[in-house]
């Protein structure tokens, strides 16, 4: 069955080539730079091609199968041009010393070469290379770049002080156009008259949030008593959805189905104004065991019995059911038949509500509880309501299920809010909008706020016409009426939708070195927080201080401390791995239901940040992403891979056992899964991953007539088969014999990552065996991912080499050139002192002269 | 000439265009009798209704055996028996150099992908945006994109892919239901806002395209392009806000029915009024995936699930059953606006060019060859199955049929994606 994918990932692999970085673009460009060498060799370089030594040797060595009779890999050097100063050719010479120096080539079944003619040759050319990047450097050139969508969000959580836990003002911005995977590509970033129309919405609704006030008059503390939450009638009829309400005591809530009713207050409009409010609930766990058979209630007996607290907007959706507002605040196991006062401090936007649900709870409760019932309980009826729409019973019954029914229920005796805390005016969104002074007295002089608001916008100190124009915009504003006050709201948001707050990179400023510095706060504060740059940063670029190395590395270190890193671990895993594609080709429902039973999705992710901020925070050696005795899971994840002992929903560091294949990247669940269409896994397309984000050597698109098979399961082949046949059409076998070999080993997994030995058809029944084992395109043999992570870690310079061009590309926000190279060698050349450590990279990255140009 | 200058031209221009801006046109009001008493009636304008399904169709159900007229009715077809000469099928129509399966489904109506669209002239602009900047004002929406299971179909020519509408009432509300005279009057102030911050703004990015260090200015025309065009819409939705909605009888269920099998024909309906009461000439509706149950009798798995097939009988039943779904309700679709009489000689359909297929040929080997398409309607020469065979390794571009749909909309246009020429044989 599996072997579909092979078709799927060629195809996919086709269209979705992410281009790599360093070696970009070039199999695409290989015809255009035929003519190029046609060109400059007509002009000057015929006479040097000769005296190019490299050239000799490769005409000797590399043209029988890399010439006019054959282009294996899609690569021909007969006719590289020896002329340096052609961007093509350099990448192209490149590419040839690089696969010398891996090793790569020749093939191990062909002449090798004597290792003084091959010293020789890597000397002349890498000298000759080096020579033609440093005359080339000077050619980047600055460029524009818009803020992304999450970058949208901080800023203006930062910029105009308003909490962005619920609030998003990006949330009908359309989706940002990814480049192998990253999000932040600066030409790639387009600015529609759609996306315009948003950002005049977005800078309304901004500074409407921030500069609303929540006066004391506006304090509530209400308690939810049991009646509140829950009408009493639905006491007879627990078999839908088992909420309960017997006597205005307590609600007790039977189920974990998670479209079905949560607790809410019934008549509660919501909080009146934004703020920090205090969230009590008094709740325990009633059964956790009970006399049913475990199988029945499909739940795990040993774990307590958790309420999941949430706050979230009821007009925006569904308000028992759940909507996209829901903002969870907290999982908490309760305590089994003893009641406790649960207290949460949290933020909650104006017209929000508490929530509570039975979030480990049976589901679907509804068919569980018609199996139970007449098993256990046959002189009850499960009902005697004739619909879940009727509003009375058809006719009275002594006894009803909720009445006897001994299963596990969480019970909520109440539900209390209370707030808002006052907040101190310097700390309000006022406050940001208009400078704590002037929040404090209500006394503001526009000039002083406009200039202050704009070089906070425009991350840089503002031209003395952009303050006028702005100025004059006010005053424009209050001769039609405004008062003093909303004409500097309408000026605020004017400047949130001027160039030079969207755009987060403009290209001006190259010979005023005041402008430059601030252009590198900027960037490092985008870099490490996808955000703009605090007070310290200004601070230090006004006394333009960062240019000095270890200013950088020290802001490195603050900025990584900050709770607003999480966004450079989400945002730069989700770019460089791949995890934004998780849910775009969501596992089948049917196949894999506890993939959505746990929201094992969620927890995947979890993991891989997890372990990346580890290795980060710790500069721990880039190795650790081949291969680790360690990862991080929480009670669900752990079940999931099969790692006995782990208790709890927290996230822990556990070593793993000798012989787990979870250790590193390439075990975790959220790539495994990232990796499969959400029905079948791909060796193709897992090999394809792994030579192009960890080995950064992406193979060539297949040639355009190569048609994809159609899988048929009635005959008995397999994907290794399948890909056997594909492998003897010999434009085909030069890539694949790259990239199936890691695939295979990588089958231990299924489409979630869960380990297998056998393949399951349809029915869930065993299949074939998993064969995990191969033969890297260099000769290396291996029975399957232990080993093959063995032989990736003799690369792992390899590994070190990508995940710096990876770095780098999401720190500049463009795709690398061919000149950029000298860059990535000069950082990795720094960080292998120590091994190249994860934070010394990061470290390469802003103390390099393509982040600071 | 300075931009000042050009300023005070452009608003002037938006002042005029939008008093010029037309009444929307209520056929369903308007009897046939009036319409032939009228002096030299105006002939009814023509619309376009672009279906694209994210998994296609099983080739082999789908495709006729034999070409030109009287072929016989594969099996997904004999829903449409009915409409025989009101639709036209074709093979061998396809978007040459596409490949990737699912992650190119979305060159369906443009023929270019979305990381492409920087080298191409007009992006990856899909058929019906191009007819809808055609259409333009005329209509309260120049297009309604709508959509089930998630993703769209249309793109813009800056490269945006359009998020489609997926609740029903939503799109009932947006075509029906009256704004507020509070919320009018809300809209109207910040229109009035929006407009004096595009007016700053403009002089803002002005000012910075002096000081930029060197030519390549194409981010800033973004930048100057998009305000102008948001000065467009402001302008029309200003002059549409003046006008009522029209009146339906058409009621949604309620409750509204949660799974596709009772969706889909839901928004057919809504695409038929919309067309009705000339709304919007321009519509595209997305069918994805579904999430849970999908309410279709007879299918117990997953529809992405259901096309990984590999010739299992089992599945390809269920699979068979979700498809002809599909075409049964385009089918119903097609029969509802053949009813609907715009004129005296003319039913919606005769108005309605409606295009119904995938971006995926084969989804069970992921091809984007051969692409499954269906034309319906628009007045063209129906009946046939058009086939176009691969000669000598060239494929016919499917964009070709797109010129052919462009030209019959009322665009001079020869050239549209990756279009060789109209299409062959097509004629109106």
């Amino acid at each position: 069955m599996i072997w579909h994918s092979l078709c799927q990932s060629v195809s996919d692999y086709c269209a979705n080539r992410p281009g790599t970085l360093l070696a970009m673009d070039g199999l695409r460009v290989v015809a255009f730079s035929f003519c190029v060498f046609v060109w400059s060799a007509l002009a000057s370089a015929q006479e040097k091609d000769s005296e190019f030594e490299p050239k000799a040797f490769v005409t000797e060595h590399c043209t029988r199968c890399h010439g006019a009779e054959a282009q294996k890999g899609d690569r021909r050097f007969d006719v590289l041009g020896a002329d340096l100063s052609v961007e093509d050719n350099r990448r192209q010479w490149q590419e040839i010393l690089d696969a010398i120096n891996r090793g790569d080539m020749p093939p191990k079944d062909e002449p090798q070469l004597s290792s003084a003619d091959t010293k020789r040759f890597v000397a002349n050319l890498t000298q000759k290379l080096e020579a033609a990047y440093a005359q080339h450097a000077d050619k980047r050139k600055p460029f524009f770049r818009r803020l992304n969508r999450y970058e949208y969000r901080n800023t203006i959580r930062d910029l105009c002080g308003v909490n962005t836990e619920s609030f998003d003002p990006t949330t009908s911005f359309p989706a940002d156009q990814r480049v192998d995977g990253f999000e932040n590509i600066g030409d790639k970033l387009v600015l529609s008259d759609f996306l315009m129309q948003r950002y005049l919405e977005a800078a309304s609704l901004s500074i409407e949030k921030a500069s609303q006030t929540n006066g004391a008059d506006n304090t509530i503390h209400k308690v939810f008593q049991a009646d509140d939450l829950e009408s009493r009638k639905f006491q007879f009829r627990p078999q839908i959805m088992f909420q309960v309400n017997v006597d205005g005591k307590y609600v007790d809530v039977g189920h974990g189905d998670r479209k079905s009713d949560r607790v809410v207050p019934i008549d509660f409009a919501g909080v009146p104004v934004d703020g920090y409010y205090t969230i009590r609930v008094k709740a325990e766990g009633i059964n956790r065991k009970h006399p049913y058979a475990p199988e029945l209630l499909g739940i795990d007996s040993d774990e307590p019995i958790k309420m999941e607290v949430l706050v979230a907007d009821p007009t925006a959706g569904s308000r028992l059911a759940g909507n996209v507002t829901d903002r969870r605040i907290a999982v908490v196991p309760l305590k089994d038949h003893e009641a406790e006062l649960y207290e949460y401090r949290v933020w909650v936007d104006k017209g929000f509500v508490p929530i509570v649900r039975y979030i480990n709870g049976p589901q679907p409760i509804k068919a569980r509880l018609l199996r139970l019932a007449p098993l256990y309980h046959a002189d009850v009826l499960p009902s005697n309501w004739r619909s879940g729409t009727d509003d009375k019973p058809a006719e009275s019954k002594e006894r009803y299920l909720s009445d006897v029914y001994l299963g596990p229920r969480m019970r909520i005796h109440q539900i209390e809010i209370e707030g808002p805390e006052p907040v101190p005016l310097e700390m309000s969104g006022r406050a940001a909008l208009f400078g704590s002074q002037a929040a404090k007295t209500d006394a503001f002089d526009s000039r002083q706020a406009i200039e202050r608001f704009l070089f906070l916008a425009f991350r840089r100190p503002p031209l003395e016409s952009e303050v006028e124009r702005f100025l004059g915009f006010n005053d424009r504003r209050q001769k039609l009426g405004e008062t003093a006050e909303t004409a500097l709201l309408t000026t605020f948001q004017a400047i949130l939708c001027s160039p030079s707050f969207v755009y987060n990179e403009v290209p001006i400023g190259e010979s005023d070195a005041g402008l430059r510095q601030f252009r590198i706060a900027s960037r490092l504060s985008y870099f490490l927080w996808s955000s703009m740059p605090d007070d310290e940063l200004f601070e230090l670029a006004s006394h333009s201080k960062l240019d000095d190395p270890k200013v950088l590395v020290a802001q490195v270190l603050r900025m990584l401390k900050d709770p607003k890193a999480t966004a450079f671990t989400e945002h730069f895993t989700d770019s460089w791995l791949h995890l934004n594609e998780l849910g775009s080709m969501p596992p089948d429902t049917g196949k894999f239901k506890r993939y959505y039973e746990r929201q094992l999705q969620e927890l995947m992710k979890r993991e891989t940040q997890s372990f990346f901020d580890y290795v980060l925070s710790n500069n721990l050696g880039v190795e650790h992403f081949i291969d680790s005795d360690f990862t991080f899971v929480n009670r669900y994840l752990a079940k999931h891979y099969g790692i006995p002992g782990v208790v709890g929903d927290e996230f822990r560091k556990v070593n793993l056992p000798a012989g787990s294949l979870r250790g590193g990247l390439l075990g975790q669940a959220s790539i495994l899964t990232a990796t499969s269409n959400g029905v079948e896994t791909s060796p193709v397309k897992r090999g394809i991953w792994v030579l192009e984000n960890l080995l950064g050597t992406p193979p060539s698109p297949p040639p355009p007539d190569v048609n994809p098979l159609e899988p048929d399961i009635r005959g008995a082949t397999t994907i290794r088969e399948q890909l056997e046949k594909h492998r003897s059409v010999e434009t085909c076998a030069e890539c694949h014999r790259k990239i199936d070999p890691i695939g295979f080993a990588m089958e231990a997994f299924d489409p979630i990552g869960s380990f297998r030995t056998k393949y399951q058809d349809d029915r869930g029944s065993d299949g074939r065996e998993v064969d995990t084992s191969g033969r890297l395109a260099t000769g290396e043999e291996f029975a399957g991912l232990d080993d093959l992570k063995h032989l990736l870690l003799r690369r792992k310079d390899e590994v070190a080499r990508c995940l710096t061009e990876k770095l780098l590309t999401y720190a500049i926000g463009r795709k690398l050139h061919q000149d950029d190279r000298p860059q990535v060698d000069a950082i990795m050349k720094a960080a292998a002192a120590h091994g190249h450590g994860l934070r010394d990279l990061v470290n390469g990255v802003v103390t390099s002269e393509a982040f600071r140009e | 000439m300075n931009r000042t200058q050009l300023q005070f031209d452009r608003r002037r221009m938006l002042v005029g265009s939008g008093a010029a801006i037309a009444l929307p046109f209520l056929e369903s009001l308007v009897s046939p009798r009036s319409l032939i008493a009228g002096a030299m009636p105006e002939e009814p304008p023509m619309r376009m209704v672009c279906i694209g399904l994210e998994y296609g169709l099983h080739p082999v159900d789908f495709f006729p055996k034999e070409s030109g007229r009287g072929y016989q009715l594969p099996k997904l077809l004999t829903p449409l028996s009915s409409l025989r000469d009101d639709f036209t099928v074709f093979s061998g129509l396809d978007h040459p150099g596409i490949k990737g399966g699912h992650a190119t489904t979305h060159t369906f109506l443009s023929g270019i992908c979305s990381d492409q669209a920087n080298s191409h002239r007009e992006g990856n602009i899909t058929v019906d945006q191009k007819a809808a900047e055609f259409a333009g004002t005329k209509t309260r929406f120049p297009s309604m994109q709508l959509g089930v299971g998630g993703g769209g179909l249309s793109w813009t020519r800056t490269g945006v892919g359009i998020q489609p509408v997926e609740q029903l009432q939503t799109i009932f509300d947006e075509l029906f239901l009256e704004t507020p005279e509070s919320k009018r009057k809300r809209l109207s102030d910040s229109y009035r806002i929006h407009r004096s911050i595009l007016d700053v703004v403009q002089e803002d990015a002005s000012a910075l395209e002096k000081r930029i260090s060197h030519n390549d200015l194409d981010k800033l025309d973004e930048y100057f392009t998009s305000i102008r065009e948001v000065e467009k819409r402001i302008a029309q939705s200003e002059a549409w806000m003046k006008e009522a909605r029209p009146k339906t009888d058409y009621r949604l269920p309620e409750p509204l029915p949660r799974d596709f099998y009772g969706e889909v024909p839901l928004f057919y309906d809504l695409i038929r009024l919309a067309l009705q009461t000339d709304s919007t000439r321009v519509l595209s509706f997305a069918i994805n995936g579904w999430r849970g149950d999908s309410g279709l009798p007879g299918v117990t798995k997953g529809y992405h699930d259901l096309t990984h097939h590999g010739q299992d009988t089992s599945k390809l039943k269920q699979l068979s059953i979700v498809e002809t779904y599909h075409t049964s309700q385009f089918a119903r679709f097609l029969e509802s606006l053949k009813r609907a009489q715009v004129s005296a000689d003319a039913s919606l359909l005769d108005r309605t060019m409606v295009l119904f297929g995938s971006g995926l040929g084969n989804a069970s080997s992921h091809s984007n060859r051969n692409l499954p398409l269906v034309l319906a309607g628009g007045g063209f020469q129906h009946g046939e199955h058009k086939s176009f065979p691969n000669s000598d390794g060239k494929q016919t571009a499917a964009c070709n049929l797109f010129v052919s749909m462009l030209q019959r909309f009322g665009l001079e246009v020869d050239q549209f994606g990756t279009s060789t020429g109209t299409l062959e044989g097509l004629s109106s």
